[in-house]
């Protein structure tokens, strides 16, 4: 009997266990400033079309941090002219346990800031959510809907990162099509298999994560964010059919009135002449055509406000050319518009592409949601060159990207992906100089700059332009130029070439003003855990001869070094023969993104390279 | 309104980009008529033509936007009309017709959700050459809601009127105004005071008496302004810029004595039991008053979190009630105020609201140039003591010394005069840095280095952590000292727990090891000290004054007054022979003084440095002495040792 009550006893404190909801705190996630409880989405594509766009979390706030600059407001921005929000819930729960709801004025519609000085996008709207009652220990239940209406869109398409700002306890991704459709979707970094059910001719597929931690903080992690978990999904495998929608828009005619034609026309002519008469310098007949599509990028980035509303909010609405010139200003689309019809205007061929990240693929078939628009002129030479709608481009923006897709906005929709070009990135100067007794330094100085560091289409513009390559120049030429190489040469004169402390003398070896010693790789900790991207690829190498006055001795900064990893490679040679100084320091890295496995490697090169040391030379001297 | 001769011809005499070179616009005229009725209800017709002389001229009128609260105020584009280069002219509106083309929307915003709206009108494309007219109508005031067709516009000060009048154009709008209007009517029964600042204005005063009622009308004009230089660093336009006041009201005090009847009518700073009993929980165990008085203004601090919600009628210069924020936990700098006043009564403190203006000065002309709310509390000293629950939460004070040398104006029954704020000693924000660390052979520096801060500097250092995620604390330190060495290997961090930061000033350590930090050839060993080296430059800010700038026009401006302290001692080999070592550095001064050396005895080399700042806001006759101090730690910091070992 007895011990039948203790098992009864055991069997129900048990029950009374099991029945209790861990309250979490932050002991279980100590580093955390907060944590999702719960977080679902859901999407459904219903059978007329429309489409829903269901969102709930359950937030627990541990930190001041938490409510005061992160997660005190809930921002969502939609399109009333085809969007209806609803808020459903927000109820905060304070420590003790009480529920506040957000009151009346906690809810207030204002224009979202990307469309404050944008007249046409007047009617978009930003819905902010202010959470009431918020302290530590509080939690914050929010609930709300975007229904939208049908041919808003062409097909349900999302894409999401899962991991969040701070970690999620439960995450339920929940994506619904009518039934018989197809869902097209990939999941990235996560091994979750969705749970797939049909009910009320409607198929479900629900993923459901656990623990998924916050995204990581450190610096210069890869702006795709190809490292996170992140889903892709979209209920139509034909990417075509919204790239048919958006160019069935007048827009896509890519027409101009007479006014228009008459002020490009009389710009390009007067241009056209100017360079002409350039042409003894660099200009060929070839490269009037790439300044006059220069010049038309100019005029479309610097003349005309730049709205930065992503082109999905707008269902890619897109006002025509003469619109946008009328109205001075576009989105990045329309000014691709606008570009492009200037481009046409000019008897250049060019098309607009649709950029598409690096973590789709053509196999996938997953129709994508574009935000980023470049243009693509063919030059009658056949150089093929890329231009942004939105920012000048110093230099072919095909070196920026790389691994991108990209889909033609014309009815082919082709896809394309730039040649995977290895590209060298290189800067290679060389330098003959003289340092004297009253600290000058003279000298003549050699820039070949290739591919990334080749600002060819800033020369193009400017043939003086060299003058920000490097420091102290006393005259310079712009040797050649060409999309391949642009070689400067350069007399340089620095009246304060070094520092003099009793008989030692401080000296900076001088450097190009756009080397990977101005990225900011300072910064770099002995761990990391995510990738690391730079602005580019890079091969940096100096070769310097540089006669001493006499008595000048190198005491610091000798140096016969070579290293080579899976980062990259680095000499450094630093030497004195007699009264002359030469130096070697070279640094390549391999790759844009450094992989974890590769962080180490990348450091050591680093630390060698900004090691003072190397960087400072000191020599005795007589006084 | 201005105009005697047709648009077209004064844009033929306006002059072009030839004349202007150096602007995008030109603003021929900028006329404001300002009609104000016995209520203080005022009209305001805003009339403007620019011509543009450049595409970023163009660009910059493109779009003509105008802001307004609609509970206190209406406004309107009125009339908007391009001259083209050509002689065209296009109407885009007038008074009767294509009005629609006005888009009238909830401003965009962030922290403060009041309602506050736009008028917009697209202008689209200007060439050089081209032109604009535009004609503005707004009435109401800047704060306000009573009921009732324009009563609603009507201030709540009754019948007083003020405005406060920039006249200068801005360096970064590269706008030259040709001339500048402000034409002001108002009852004659209403007693005016103005005064034009900062430079000379035409000044016209008249007197018109009809049947019914006189009418005073004020005109002050102002010709070819250029925009005014920028210095780094320089005190607020309403500080150095002309600028006109004026005012209907009395005095401060009068000011003073509206705005706490205005809170108590309305029973801003009423208890309840919730929030009495919160109090006893907060004063639970405390020491003294001041202890009291520290306890409630962190609570408002820390658990009032800033983000405004509007209360509806009254909102803008009502502090919202106790029991309102006490719910909320949310609320702009009047309703942390507000509720700081409740808890402090609820606690039996005598407590008041006081208006501030951060930023710039409040001049003695009683117009409201106010955009701060603040508390204060008298204590037993029998003073009135102030206290600021917008600008502490995490700081170690009660006041911020961020806001000494600034203007405040509290209500009290009586009446208080406008006051200022005083300066905050340096030593109350000092920061020590110090060293201890030993030199090897090889050039290898090993040591531990720590960095402790008061008051606003340990603000400063404090934001490496209460800006940022639990998790980039660390890493936020190693990068201070990585920024500037990156061959140094951390060993090990500490700074205790950054959100307790009334238990004691912020303290880091950090251990640390650098390989190659001196250079050692030949016997000779070439080093820098570590803490000069520009690490935990955070609470050094007057580092970031660029010292080739020999003179000022203008006062200028700096965090807050600061103690510097460095003490670095470094134990090297034996030393045979000092080569180098920096001289002493001395700069005396009454706003800012340095003393810096480096001494050596024995193995041990010490350098020691003090940087005394001693105000916020500084004259431009200081800066000699300022920028003396920044050039002498620069210089001391640059220098290297040298020795024979």
């Amino acid at each position: 009997m007895t011990k039948y009550l203790r098992l009864t006893t055991i069997f129900i404190l048990f029950l009374f266990l099991i029945s209790c909801k861990h309250t979490i705190t932050q002991k279980d996630y100590p580093d955390a400033d907060a944590v999702f409880i719960k977080l679902n989405k859901e999407f459904t594509l219903n059978d007329d079309g429309t489409m829903n766009y269901h969102y709930s979390h359950e937030l627990k706030l541990f930190s001041y941090l938490s409510f005061n600059s992160r997660y005190g407001e809930t921002f969502i921005t939609y399109n009333p002219k085809f969007q209806k929000l609803k808020v459903n819930k927000a109820i905060t729960v304070n420590d003790k346990g009480a529920e506040i709801h957000s009151p009346n004025n906690a809810f207030n519609e204002v224009l979202p800031q990307f469309a404050a000085n944008a007249p046409a996008y007047n009617y978009l709207r930003e819905m902010i959510i202010t959470h009431t009652g918020l302290e530590r220990n509080a939690t914050i239940n929010l609930d709300y809907e975007i229904s939208t209406q049908k041919d808003f869109l062409p097909a349900l398409m999302g894409n999401e990162i899962i991991n969040n700002s701070s970690p999620v306890r439960d995450y339920d991704f929940t994506v619904k099509v009518p039934k018989g459709k197809k869902l097209f979707y990939k999941l990235l970094n996560s091994d979750v298999k969705p749970d797939s059910s049909v009910k009320d001719n409607c198929t479900t597929y629900t993923w459901k994560f656990k623990e998924v931690p916050a995204q990581p903080v450190e610096s210069m992690q890869p702006a795709s964010n190809m490292h996170l978990i992140r889903l892709l999904f979209s209920s139509s495998g034909n990417i075509s059919s919204l790239i048919e929608n958006i160019v069935k828009q007048d827009a896509f005619k890519y027409e101009l009135n007479e006014e228009i034609r008459k002020e490009v026309n009389g710009e390009r002519k007067a241009n056209s002449e100017e360079g002409r008469g350039n042409r003894k310098n660099t200009l060929n007949t070839e490269n009037i055509q790439l300044k006059t599509a220069l010049l038309l990028q100019k005029k479309v980035v610097e003349e005309f406000n730049y709205y930065p509303i992503p082109a999905s909010i707008t269902g890619f609405k897109c006002k025509d050319a003469v619109n946008i010139w009328k109205s001075n200003g576009g989105t990045e689309l329309e000014k691709a518009v606008l570009l492009k019809s200037l481009l046409m205007n000019a008897k250049i061929n060019s098309e607009i592409l649709a950029v598409s990240y690096p973590y789709y693929s053509a196999k996938d078939k997953i129709n994508q949601l574009f935000d980023n628009f470049i243009i693509k002129a063919k030059l009658s030479n056949n150089d093929v060159i890329y231009l942004s709608p939105t920012h000048t481009n110093d230099l072919n923006q095909i070196y920026d990207l790389q691994r991108y897709l990209f889909y033609a906005l014309d009815k082919s929709s082709v896809l394309s992906s730039l040649p995977n070009e290895n590209f060298t990135n290189s800067a290679e100067v060389k330098g003959t100089m003289k340092m004297s007794n009253d600290n000058i330094l003279t000298g003549d100085i050699n820039l070949q700059l290739k591919d990334r560091f080749n600002t060819f289409y800033k020369y193009m513009l400017n043939q003086e332009a060299y003058n920000s390559t490097f420091n102290n120049i006393k005259e310079g030429k712009l040797k050649s130029s060409d999309e391949l190489v642009s070689v400067i040469d350069l007399t340089i004169e620095n009246k304060k070439a070094y520092t003099k402390e009793k008989n030692f003398v401080f000296f900076n070896i001088p450097e190009i003003n756009n080397g990977i010693s101005t990225w900011g790789l300072n910064f770099l900790p002995e761990k990391r855990n995510t990738p690391f991207e730079l602005p580019s690829s890079i091969n940096e190498d100096y070769n310097y001869s540089i006669q001493l006055p006499a008595g000048f001795q190198l005491l610091s900064g000798k140096a016969d070094i070579n290293i080579k990893n899976n980062a990259g490679a680095l000499i450094l040679k630093i030497q004195q023969i007699g009264n002359t100084l030469t130096v070697k320091k070279e640094i390549r890295i391999n790759n844009k993104i450094i992989e974890t496995k590769d962080y180490n490697d990348f450091k050591s090169l680093m630390n060698v390279w900004n090691n003072r040391k190397y960087r400072e030379l000191v020599f005795s001297c007589k006084s | 309104m201005l105009l005697s001769s047709p648009t077209t011809d004064l844009l033929k005499k306006a002059g072009d980009a030839k004349k202007y070179p150096d602007n995008h616009l030109l603003l021929i005229y900028d006329s404001t008529k300002v009609d104000v009725k016995p209520s203080g209800l005022s009209y305001f017709y805003t009339h403007k033509l620019y011509k543009v002389l450049t595409q970023k001229g163009a660009l910059d009128v493109s779009v003509i936007k105008y802001g307004y609260d609609p509970l206190t105020a209406y406004a309107d584009i009125v009339k908007a009309v391009i001259y083209r280069k050509d002689g065209r002219v296009e109407e885009l509106v007038t008074n009767d017709h294509q009005h629609e083309k006005v888009l009238d929307y909830p401003a965009p915003a962030r922290g403060i959700y009041w309602g506050s709206r736009e008028k917009m009108l697209e202008v689209g494309r200007l060439e050089p050459g081209d032109a604009l007219e535009v004609m503005l109508f707004k009435k109401g005031f800047s704060y306000a809601l009573l009921d009732n067709d324009d009563d609603r516009y009507i201030p709540p000060m009754f019948g007083s009127f003020y405005d406060i009048v920039p006249f200068w154009s801005d360096d970064g709008a590269h706008t030259f105004i040709q001339t500048k209007v402000y034409w002001l009517r108002l009852p004659a029964d209403k007693h005016l005071q103005y005064k034009f600042y900062h430079g000379d204005v035409e000044e016209k005063h008249m007197r018109s008496v009809d049947a019914s009622h006189s009418v005073d009308i004020y005109i002050f004009t102002k010709k070819d302004i250029k925009p005014y230089e920028h210095e780094p660093f320089m005190v607020s336009p309403y500080d150095m810029a002309p600028k006109l006041l004026l005012s209907t009201a009395e005095n401060w005090e009068a000011k003073s004595k509206w705005f706490y009847k205005v809170n108590e009518d309305y029973g801003s700073f009423k208890s309840t039991p919730e929030i009495k009993a919160k109090v006893s929980e907060i004063l639970n165990g405390a020491k003294d008053q001041m202890d009291s008085v520290t306890r409630l203004t962190h609570w408002a601090g820390d658990e009032i979190r800033y983000s405004g919600l509007t209360m509806g009628k009254g909102e803008g210069f009502t502090l919202h009630s106790g029991s309102m924020t006490f719910r909320d936990r949310c609320g702009v700098c009047k309703d942390k105020a507000g509720m700081l006043i409740t808890l402090l009564r609820a606690a039996g403190f005598e407590s008041y609201p006081a208006m501030t203006m951060a930023g710039s000065r409040i001049d003695e002309i009683p117009a409201d140039h106010f955009n701060h709310c603040v508390a204060s509390v008298r204590l037993k000293d029998g003073k009135l003591h102030m206290l600021d629950p917008t600008w502490v939460p995490f700081r170690r004070e009660l006041w911020s010394s961020a806001e000494q040398q600034q203007n405040y104006l509290i209500g009290t029954p009586k009446g208080n005069p406008l006051a200022e704020t005083p300066l905050s000693p340096a030593k109350d924000h000092y920061v020590n840095i110090t060293n201890n660390s030993e030199l090897t052979n090889d050039g290898t520096l090993n040591g531990e280095i720590s960095i402790v801060a008061e008051g606003q500097s340990d603000a400063s250092v404090r934001s490496m952590f209460m800006y940022y995620f639990k998790t980039q604390w660390e890493s936020n330190v190693e990068k201070e000292m990585l920024d500037v060495f990156p061959l140094a290997k951390i060993q090990s961090v500490e700074y205790g727990d950054p959100y307790n930061y009334l238990s004691s000033p912020i303290t880091i350590k950090i251990k640390y090891s650098i390989p190659d930090f001196a250079i050692v050839s030949d016997g000779n060993m070439i080093f820098k000290s570590i803490s000069a080296s520009g690490i935990f430059r955070r609470a050094q800010n007057h580092l970031n004054y660029d010292t080739t700038l020999t003179s000022r026009k203008y006062a200028f401006r700096d965090r807050c007054s600061r103690l510097v302290r460095i003490v670095d001692n470094i134990t090297i080999p034996a030393v045979k022979e000092i080569v180098y070592l920096p001289a002493e550095k001395k700069t005396d001064g009454n706003a800012a003084s340095f003393e810096g050396k480096y001494v050596v005895n024995g193995k041990n080399v010490k350098l020691e440095e003090t940087v005394t700042l001693n105000k916020r806001v500084y004259e431009s006759s200081d800066w000699p002495e300022f920028r003396n101090v920044v050039a002498a730690q620069v210089k001391l910091n640059s220098e290297k040792i040298i020795i024979k070992y």
